[in-house]
């Protein structure tokens, strides 16, 4: 027989039926119930396989601590795997399916892995396929095959289509768990005044007190429990948040918690950070299964778990139950199930009881046996027990559809632990008890070893008053109780007289026989009994195994098992979805995008928009069906022959203000802007301690005081951060202020043989003469009465000014000089364009900045001045920096007029294609002036070693080769005349 | 003269949210040693008894001055030109414009914590971020400055990220 619903009783409401399938079966459940408890209504005990031999698996517990029941839950893109069914909230229309298991859980081909069982031992992957004389290929071919055949369920491939969101939280007091330990350091911590956060694991408050069915404080537990959660969600200066796991406690009171929203919510799981001043930890603890053969088995499972499923959900798991103990904790149990009128045999390992526990039992109609332990479950789904004496003798078959059992109590220790907290062990109750922390974290309840309801409600006002006090308010005294509370001993583990595959590890399917086996073998510490056996790891994190991992080891080392020593748990307590780590930021939100001023009057215009960084920048503005290169190369002609405008508001820009800001960048330019005279602007380049080039711009000198200096757009952040760190740590004595001013200032580029005639048209109180305003020189102005700023500087080679206007009118800025550029014959260009006519000419840029360049490296050594020292001055007289084989920079051009060649492509000798060759291609454009492919690149001697010779482009990956010829990498203009002009 | 364009202007309006422009936006920047000389003279100008401390603003007549930095005062003000404020004399510190550095997204009341909680791990409850308190924080890792106003929070957004940060504040308003 199999688990059924009671006639009455429960916290569910028998009013509002819900549908949901399993494994495509239709069943109903009701509101209150989770899936687990719906399940065993239902009848269904085989829920799962498991991990690694495939077995049958049921439902074990009713929480969290459940290691067997993983399903998925959702179709297609809205897949869960691994839900544990007795956390998941039932739901109308949920659709939860069995994992890991083909083509049915009721017919599963990967059982077949029973067989080979004894291959499948403790470090069956090393032993096999790693270590002296195994070759690494064996490990790669079987892998694969392996992996499939072991594991857990499998996440969709679509994209998660859900939202999820964070949020962060402050509050005076976090109380984590919401039994009664949690509610009362709850209700007394706020009846302080203080600011509390309750966070609870389950959809209700409650804890054990959802099942309890004896009083607390004289008052029967459900009305106990209901004047004090409504008493909570009244107060104004508590939130309560159901569905909330604390999954990690971090430095300064900061707790990671998930929160998982019902359907139809704005989100699905919402992220919280809360940061508190002090935190309670009333999460509970968690029942221990007993190790005995067949432990697995579908219709074993803990104690607590009976009890819970027939006090809450008015859910029998069996018609007859066998529960089987080494403490006092099962009576609760076994006594509410006979009540409940389910045939129950007690067994128990102790030998003597007080007369009131035995009492109680015959009271209740228990039938006890005493000095007994479970030795194997019989029936693929447990349909008998045999048990007998510790020894193993006194066999005897006792008939059962369900079986419950209890080996003791852990106290949640995970948050704990995460802060490095050592439990300490406690014999008498065969418990890891908290330790001392230095940190404002006290645990209460069952989380410090309290197992009695009333007790954990006294530790809860304790931990609550305790918090108060703590942040100044006044608190009623009262003293925590010590730990315990049973009448008599627990009797742990007995491991003697077992029969079959006795499981330590049931998630991860590790056996008694593992772990006596790994420790045989040497791996007897717990962290190294971890990797070698797997105990421990996956959603379980050894929540129900470790301890008793540690009692088997400790009898393999012959030591108290307080000698053994723990594993320290680490974030998350439970699985967290990759969704609510990410949040919002996701799909176009991933990373913030910054957007020129001018980004809307580019859209308009046509401009195909590149992410560059977190940048959107105009690529090219193809006309018609123009592709990219057609595009580009229209552009460049545009420039070259009439005039081009190019929106250039992303290259980083920097006030540097005050008295010393000359010395300033003396000092971190290779050459000298203290002599620049006001109204005129200088190329710098700066370059790392090191003395590898950092990165290039122009500053301008706009005031006595007052410098205006570009970067790259890529170097923007860095150079900024970098200037701040100067003046922060070495110099903080400069009277210098440096300030991103990128932001501040919409920029164009305009540059061609008739920019200055379109300048002038537009800012007529500045003379654009040559002899007025020449090259490198800086003027202010204004068009259309907007103060502009504007420089005489060049990066195409051409005639060319940086104007710049205050930001929001930087698309006024645009419109105006693209209806003048327009009237010219001229227009708009773009980022390829801009980047072909800088090859061009000859001007380094990003993929000759790539950090590894020297000044000379870049052909710029002759910028250093050697009059003053600068950041980077001694390191780049290294001997290694200043040899003459160092790759430098040359200018390429096909041998064969039309042939083009590629950036990344490696060159070497002619007939020599080994190692590294002798240097790689940069930066490649077809130039229209020039009618042919041109590059810039880096080869070892550079040009004194190699002008005018032959060298082999070779990009193996795109399979290209090209000779090129080696040339001065000023391929335009290298007398300046144009700029000049 | 040209008009100023925000960079949100071509978003869809959201209730609850809306965008200005600063008129003035000022930053003072005093050197070591000359902070006090520098705030108590901007107070005076302002109106003001004395400049805001760490964190906070404080609003004069012409203008509010917030302390966004140990040797930093930005002066604000909803209307006027930049040259209706004081220049620091160069012994003293700098003046810097960023008047179009910033944008002002305003959150309204209703929206700002439970909106803005989401992004900044700042407790923005009225009782600890009062009236007139100042944030430099980080809003979808951008840095901003959040500004509590009577009917919301202002988020000093820099320009070219003010857009992506409207719509990500839209699209979790929703």
């Amino acid at each position: 027989m199999t688990g059924f619903r009671l006639k009455s009783g429960g916290a569910i409401d028998r009013g509002k039926p819900l549908s949901f399938s399993f494994d495509g079966r239709m069943l109903r459940g009701f509101t209150g119930d989770t899936l687990a408890s719906a399940l065993l209504a239902s009848g269904q005990r085989l829920v799962a396989r498991s991990f690694k031999y495939h077995r049958p698996r049921g439902i074990m517990g009713a929480g969290v601590e459940e290691a067997s029941a993983l399903v998925t839950v959702g179709k297609g893109a809205h897949t869960t795997p691994n839900t544990l069914a007795s956390t998941e909230e039932l739901v109308d229309g949920l659709d939860a399916y069995s994992q890991h298991c083909w083509p049915s859980l009721r017919f599963d081909l990967g059982a077949i892995n029973q067989l080979f069982a004894r291959l499948f031992s403790a470090g069956f992957y090393y032993k096999t396929f790693m270590g002296p004389g195994k070759r690494p290929k064996s490990w790669l071919f079987y892998e694969h095959f392996i992996r499939r055949a072991a594991g857990l369920g499998v996440a969709s491939r679509e994209p998660d289509p859900d939202h999820y969101e964070s949020r962060e939280a402050f509050c005076d007091v976090l109380v984590i768990g919401a039994g009664p330990a949690g509610i009362e350091a709850a209700r007394v911590a706020a009846e302080a005044g203080l600011d509390v956060f309750l966070a609870e694991r389950d959809f209700l408050l409650g804890g054990a007190l959802l099942h309890e069915s004896q009083p607390i404080e004289d008052t029967d537990a459900r009305d106990w429990l209901s004047a004090r959660e409504r008493s909570l969600r009244a107060a104004p200066n508590v939130r309560i948040l159901g569905h909330t796991t604390a999954f990690g406690l971090y430095d300064n009171g900061v707790a990671g918690l998930v929160e998982r929203l019902q359907p139809g919510a704005s989100a699905r799981e919402r992220f919280w950070v809360v940061r508190a001043k002090r935190i309670v930890i009333a999460a509970g603890a968690l029942e221990r299964p007993l190790v005995f053969g067949n432990n697995d088995r579908p219709g074993v499972m803990l104690a607590s778990a009976l009890r819970a499923y027939a006090n809450r959900w008015a859910v029998a798991a069996g018609r007859r139950v066998l529960i089987a103990t080494n403490n006092d904790s099962a009576y609760a149990a076994a006594h509410d199930l006979a009540r409940a009128g389910i045939a129950t045999t007690l067994i128990d390992a102790r030998e003597n009881l007080p007369a009131s526990l035995l009492h109680k039992s015959k009271e209740a109609g228990v039938e006890l046996r005493l000095a007994c332990v479970p030795l194997r479950t019989i029936g693929r789904c447990a349909r008998a027990v045999e048990i007998g004496t510790a020894d193993g003798g006194g066999v005897e078959t006792i008939q059962c559809d369900a079986v419950g059992m209890s080996g003791g109590w852990s106290p949640t220790q995970h948050l704990l632990s995460q802060r490095g907290v050592k439990p300490i062990w406690n014999e008498t109750l065969a418990a890891f008890l908290p330790g001392a922390t230095g940190e404002p974290i006290r645990c209460a309840g069952a989380a410090a070893g309290t197992w009695r309801s009333e007790d954990c409600a006294r530790s809860g006002r304790a931990a609550g008053a305790e918090a108060a006090r703590a942040l100044g308010r006044r608190a009623p005294d009262e003293e925590f109780p010590g730990p315990g509370g049973w009448e008599a001993p627990i009797r742990p583990w007995v491991f003697g007289g077992i029969k079959g595959k006795a499981f330590v590890d049931l998630q991860n399917d590790v056996t008694l026989d593992d772990v006596r086996q790994a420790c045989a073998e040497g791996y007897d510490a717990p962290e190294l009994l971890k990797r070698y056996t797997t105990l421990g790891m996956a959603t379980d994190q050894g929540r129900t195994s470790a301890v008793n991992a540690l009692a088997v080891i400790a009898e393999a080392r012959a030591k108290p098992l307080d000698a053994i020593g723990t594993t320290t748990f680490r974030p998350p307590f439970v699985p967290v979805s990759i969704g609510a780590l990410a949040g919002a930021e996701r799909d176009q939100h991933l990373l913030p995008t910054r957007r020129s001023p001018m980004h809307d009057a580019l859209v308009a215009q046509g401009a195909r928009m590149l992410e560059t960084g977190l940048w959107l920048r105009p690529w090219f503005y193809p006309q018609g069906e123009e592709t990219v290169d057609e595009s580009y190369l229209r552009e460049m002609r545009l420039v070259r022959e009439a005039v081009g405008i190019c929106d250039v508001s992303t290259l980083g820009k920097i006030a540097v203000q005050g008295p010393d800001a000359g010395e300033l960048l003396d000092r971190v330019y290779v050459n000298a802007f203290k002599s620049l005279t006001v109204g005129r602007a200088r190329y710098g380049v700066m370059l790392r301690d090191d003395g590898i080039v950092m990165d290039d711009g122009t500053s301008w000198r706009i005031g006595e005081h007052e410098y205006f200096m570009t970067t790259t757009t890529a170097n923007a952040g860095k150079v900024m951060a970098w200037l701040e760190e100067l003046l922060e740590t070495r110099w903080p004595d400069l009277r210098v202020a440096v300030t991103s001013v990128t932001d501040q200032w919409a920029g164009a580029s305009v540059a061609g043989p008739l920019a200055r005639d379109l300048l002038q048209a537009l800012v007529k109180d500045v003379d654009f003469t040559n002899e007025a305003f020449s090259f490198m020189g800086v003027r202010e102005g204004s068009f259309d009465g907007v103060h502009c700023r504007i420089a005489r500087i060049s990066f195409s080679g051409e005639l060319a000014y940086e104007i710049y206007v205050p930001a929001d009118y930087g698309q006024a800025l645009w419109r105006v000089l693209l209806e003048g550029a327009k009237s010219r014959g001229g227009g708009t260009y773009g980022l390829e364009a801009l980047g072909a006519l800088r090859v061009e000419k000859g001007h380094v840029g990003g993929p000759e900045l790539d950090g590894r360049a020297t000044l000379d490296d870049l052909g710029l050594g002759r910028l250093a001045s050697t009059k003053k020292p600068f950041i980077g001055s001694a390191l780049r007289m290294r001997p290694d920096l200043q040899r003459k084989d160092r790759a430098q920079i040359v200018g390429l051009m096909p041998v064969t007029t039309g042939e083009t060649f590629k950036g990344g492509s490696i060159l070497c000798a002619a007939g020599d294609e080994s190692g590294h060759g002798l240097g790689w291609v940069t930066s490649v454009t077809e130039s229209p002036s020039l009618g042919q492919w041109i590059g810039l690149g880096f080869v070892k001697g550079g040009l004194a070693d190699w002008e005018g010779r032959t060298l082999l482009a070779d990009d193996p990956i795109r399979g290209r080769r090209t000779l090129v010829k080696v040339v001065a990498p000023h391929f335009l203009d290298p007398e300046g005349k144009r700029l000049h002009g | 003269m040209a008009d100023r364009i925000s960079p949100v202007s071509q978003n869809k309006p959201v209730a609850g949210f809306s965008h200005r422009a600063c008129a003035v936006l000022l930053q003072y920047h005093a050197w070591p040693d000359r902070y006090a000389e520098m705030a108590r003279g901007l107070a005076t100008r302002c109106g003001l008894p004395e400049a805001p401390r760490p964190g906070k603003a404080a609003r004069g007549a012409t203008a509010g001055l917030l302390r966004v930095h140990p040797q930093r005062l930005w002066l604000v003000a909803e209307e006027g030109r930049v040259s209706d404020h004081p220049k620091l004399g160069a012994e003293i510190g700098a003046t810097l414009d960023l008047s179009h550095a910033r944008t002002i997204i305003h959150v309204s009341e209703d929206s700002a914590v439970p909106l803005l909680s989401r992004f900044v791990a700042i407790d923005l409850r009225p009782h600890r971020f009062a009236e007139d308190d100042i944030a430099l924080t980080p809003i979808h890792r951008v840095g901003v400055v959040l500004w509590r106003r009577a009917d919301g929070i202002d988020v000093l957004a820099p320009r070219s990220f003010a857009r992506s940060i409207w719509e990500l504040l839209a699209e979790a308003a929703a």
